[in-house]
C-alpha cells in the first residue's frame, strides 16, 4: 500500500512538470523522452519549491496538500486543454536513421543501469551516513513540523553533524512522499531517491540529441547510465546526483539560450538553476555562474536581448530563491561555512594549498575504477571536434565546467577539514555534479567533427521530421 | 567511445561492483539475511526505548578512546534519526556536535533535574571497560518522584 503511495506521489510530479511544459512550451510535441524525462525532472523541482513556500505558510507536507496541488494542476490542464495550449505526445519516431537499429545496445544497458539503482534503493535500508544524517533527518523533520513556526531542530547545534542550513529540496520530496504513505518509511521512500537520480539519464540524452544523431546520443548517456559512481550514489538518498540532473537541465538550456535566443529556453535555464540553487549549496554557486555566463554573453554580443535575458535571470532567480534565502538566513553554520570563508581573506591566504587540490583532481578523472575511461573520452572528443570552440554555446559550457571545477578547488583550500583525508572522501561525488557539462561537451564537440551530427538536409526534409527532432 | 562503454559495462561485471553486490544480496541465503547489520541492531536499541527522550552516556574506555569516535558518530547519528521527534541528548542544544569526537569532549553528564525537565526516560549507554566492547546498552530510568513523592509523566523536551 506505501509502496502504491508514493508511485501516486510520483505520478503527481509528472503531471505537474507536463503542466508547466505545457506552460512554457519548449516545443509543440514531447518525445517519449521528454516526457519521461523532462516532465519529471520539472516537476520534480517545482513539486519541491512549492512544498517548501507552503510550509512556510504553515502547512507541513500531507496528504491534504498533496491533494490540493493534484487538483490545482488538474484544474490548469483543463484549461489549457480547452485552450488547445497541451502539447501533444510523440511516441513513436518517424525520423529515423541508418542504423539506429542498433539503438536497443544502449538503450538496453541504460535500463540495466537503471534497474539496478532502483532495485537496491528499494531493497535495502538507509545506510550512507550522508543521506541518514543530512538528507532523510531533514525529510523527517519537514513531514512533522511546517517551517512555520521555525522547528526547534534548525536552532539545536547539538545535531550540528546535520548540516542545519543545507537546501531543503530532496527532504522536502522525501516528507511528500511521507505524506503520500501517510507514515515515515525510509525504505519505501528511497523510491524518490531512486526516481530522482535515474533522470540525470534523460536530462543528458536529450541535450547530446540537440547536436547528435540518436545512437551516438544514446551511446554517450549509457555511459553516463553505468558510470560506477552514478551507480554507486543512485538511490541511496544523497542529493548529488539530484544537483547533477537539475544542473545539467541548467546549463543546457543556457547553452540553448545562448545559441537560438529563444526565451523559453532562457526560462527552463532560470527554473533549472532555482532548483539546483535550493538542493544544494553547490547548486547557489553554479547556479549564479549561469547568471554571470549569461550576462558576459549578452556582454560579448552587445545586444540589448542580452542585458534582458540576464537581467530576467537574476529577477527571477532572486524572486523564487528569496523566500530561502530569507528563512534560512538565521540559520547557524557548521565550521564548514564556505560561504563565508570564500568571501573572506581566507581564501587569498589559502591559495597556496591548491598545488595540492589540483593535481589530486586531474588525478581523479584517471581513476579507472571510478570513471572507467570517461573523463579521457571526453578530452579525446573534444581534440577530435576542436573547431565546436568556435560555436558561442560551446565555449559558454567550458566557461561553466571551468568556473565549476575552480569554485570546488577553491572550497577545498578554505575546508576546516584535513583535506588528505576529505579529498579521497568526497572528490569522486563532487565530479559526479559535472558528468553532464562535460557529457554535453563530449556530444557536441562529437557533433561537430561531423561523426554524429544530425543530417541537416533530411531533418529540412517534413515539418513532421522537423518537430520530432525539436527537443 | 565504443570502447569506453565496453571498459564501463567490463566495470559493473568485476566483483567489487554494484551489479555484483546487488546480485549477491538478491541471492544471499536466509541465514544470511536474519544477521543484523550494524544500523538494525542501532534502529532495534533504538524501538527499544519506549517512550520520553533518551540520554547518551560513555562509559569506560569510549570517554577517551579516539578508536570509538566514528562508531560513536554513527551511533548517535544513527538514533537521532530512528528516533526524532523524540531526541537522543548528548549535549545541551546550545554546544556544536559535528561528531563522535565532539560528543567525547562534551562528556554530558546532566543531573536529574535536567533529565526530568527534558524527559528523559532512559538512557543509552555507550561503552564499556573492555576493549572492543562499544556495544550500547538500555537502561529504561524510574518514573521521577514529584516533591509528593508520587510518579510524575513530565513533557519536556521536544
Amino acid at each position: 500500500m506505501a509502496i502504491l503511495a508514493c508511485c501516486f506521489y510520483l505520478l503527481l510530479i509528472v503531471l505537474l512538470g507536463y503542466t508547466l511544459l505545457s506552460v512554457i512550451r519548449p516545443s509543440n510535441q514531447l518525445t517519449i523522452v521528454q516526457l519521461t524525462g523532462l516532465c519529471p525532472v520539472v516537476g520534480a523541482g517545482t513539486m519541491g519549491l512549492l512544498l517548501f513556500w507552503i510550509s512556510l505558510m504553515g502547512f507541513a507536507p500531507s496528504r491534504q496538500v498533496l491533494a490540493a496541488i493534484g487538483v490545482v494542476t488538474v484544474a490548469v490542464l483543463v484549461v489549457l486543454k480547452n485552450k488547445q495550449r497541451l502539447p501533444g505526445i510523440k511516441l513513436v519516431a518517424n525520423d529515423l536513421d541508418e542504423g539506429d537499429g542498433w539503438i536497443v545496445i544502449p538503450v538496453g544497458i541504460i535500463m540495466a543501469g537503471m534497474a539496478v539503482i532502483v532495485a537496491g534503493a528499494v531493497t535495502s535500508p538507509l545506510t550512507e551516513w550522508d543521506a541518514l544524517a543530512i538528507w532523510a533527518f531533514k525529510a523527517k523533520v519537514l513531514v512533522h513540523a511546517a517551517l512555520c513556526p521555525t522547528p526547534i531542530y534548525f536552532h539545536d547545534t547539538s545535531l550540528s553533524y546535520s548540516h542545519l542550513d543545507y537546501p531543503l529540496m530532496v527532504p522536502f520530496l522525501t516528507a511528500g512522499a511521507y505524506a503520500a504513505m501517510g507514515t515515515v518509511d525510509d525504505q519505501t521512500g528511497k523510491l524518490v531517491s531512486a526516481f530522482l537520480d535515474v533522470l540525470l539519464v534523460p536530462m543528458v540524452y536529450l541535450g547530446l540529441r540537440w547536436k547528435l544523431r540518436r545512437l551516438p546520443a544514446a551511446c554517450l548517456s549509457a555511459m553516463v547510465a553505468v558510470l560506477p559512481m552514478m551507480l554507486r550514489y543512485g538511490g541511496t538518498g544523497y542529493a548529488d546526483l539530484p544537483l547533477a540532473m537539475f544542473y545539467a537541465g541548467s546549463v543546457f538550456y543556457v547553452s540553448r539560450w545562448i545559441d537560438q535566443q529563444q526565451w523559453k529556453d532562457l526560462t527552463l535555464a532560470i527554473l533549472f538553476s532555482v532548483f539546483a540553487a535550493f538542493t544544494k549549496n553547490e547548486g547557489l554557486v553554479l547556479s549564479l555562474m549561469n547568471g554571470v555566463v549569461i550576462l558576459a554573453c549578452g556582454l560579448w554580443a552587445a545586444r540589448r536581448r542580452g542585458w534582458m535575458a540576464a537581467t530576467m535571470f537574476f529577477a527571477a532567480w532572486l524572486a523564487m530563491d528569496a523566500p530561502w534565502l530569507i528563512w534560512s538566513r538565521n540559520l547557524p553554520h557548521t565550521h564548514e561555512d564556505y560561504g563565508s570563508k570564500l568571501l573572506s581573506s581566507q581564501l587569498v591566504t589559502h591559495l597556496p594549498r591548491l598545488k595540492e587540490i589540483i593535481p589530486a583532481m586531474v588525478v581523479q578523472t584517471a581513476e579507472f575504477q571510478v570513471w572507467g575511461l570517461f573523463w579521457i573520452m571526453v578530452g579525446m572528443l573534444a581534440l577530435l571536434g576542436w573547431r565546436a570552440l568556435a560555436r558561442p554555446y560551446v565555449l559558454a559550457l567550458w566557461i561553466l565546467l571551468g568556473l565549476h571545477l575552480m569554485s570546488y578547488a577553491l572550497a577545498y583550500s578554505v575546508t576546516p577539514w584535513d583535506i588528505a583525508v576529505l579529498m579521497p572522501m568526497t572528490l569522486d561525488r563532487l565530479f559526479l555534479h559535472a558528468v553532464p557539462a562535460a557529457a554535453f561537451l563530449a556530444g557536441w564537440h562529437w557533433a561537430e567533427a561531423g561523426v554524429g551530427h544530425q543530417r541537416v538536409g533530411k531533418m529540412k526534409q517534413t515539418s513532421t521530421v522537423k518537430e520530432a527532432l525539436d527537443i | 567511445m565504443l570502447l569506453a562503454l565496453a571498459q564501463l559495462c567490463w566495470l559493473q561485471l568485476q566483483p567489487e561492483s554494484k551489479f555484483h553486490q546487488f546480485c549477491a544480496v538478491a541471492t544471499e541465503s536466509a541465514t544470511d539475511r536474519a544477521a543484523l547489520t550494524e544500523q538494525e541492531q542501532f534502529d532495534r536499541i533504538a524501538r527499544q526505548t519506549g517512550n520520553g527522550n533518551v540520554l547518551l552516556k560513555l562509559a569506560g574506555y569510549a570517554k577517551t578512546n579516539p578508536v570509538v569516535e566514528h562508531s560513536l558518530g554513527y551511533f548517535y547519528f544513527r538514533t537521532s534519526y530512528a528516533l526524532y521527534p523524540r531526541r537522543v541528548y548528548a549535549a545541551s542544544a546550545d554546544q556544536v556536535i559535528n561528531d563522535g569526537r565532539d560528543i567525547m569532549r562534551i562528556g554530558f553528564n546532566p543531573d536529574p533535574q535536567w533529565l526530568q525537565a527534558h524527559d528523559v526516560h532512559s538512557v543509552l549507554t555507550f561503552g564499556n571497560d573492555y576493549p572492543g566492547g562499544e556495544t550500547p546498552r538500555l537502561e529504561i530510568l524510574p518514573p521521577f518522584q514529584d516533591p509528593a513523592g508520587t510518579p510524575t509523566n513530565p513533557s519536556g523536551g521536544n
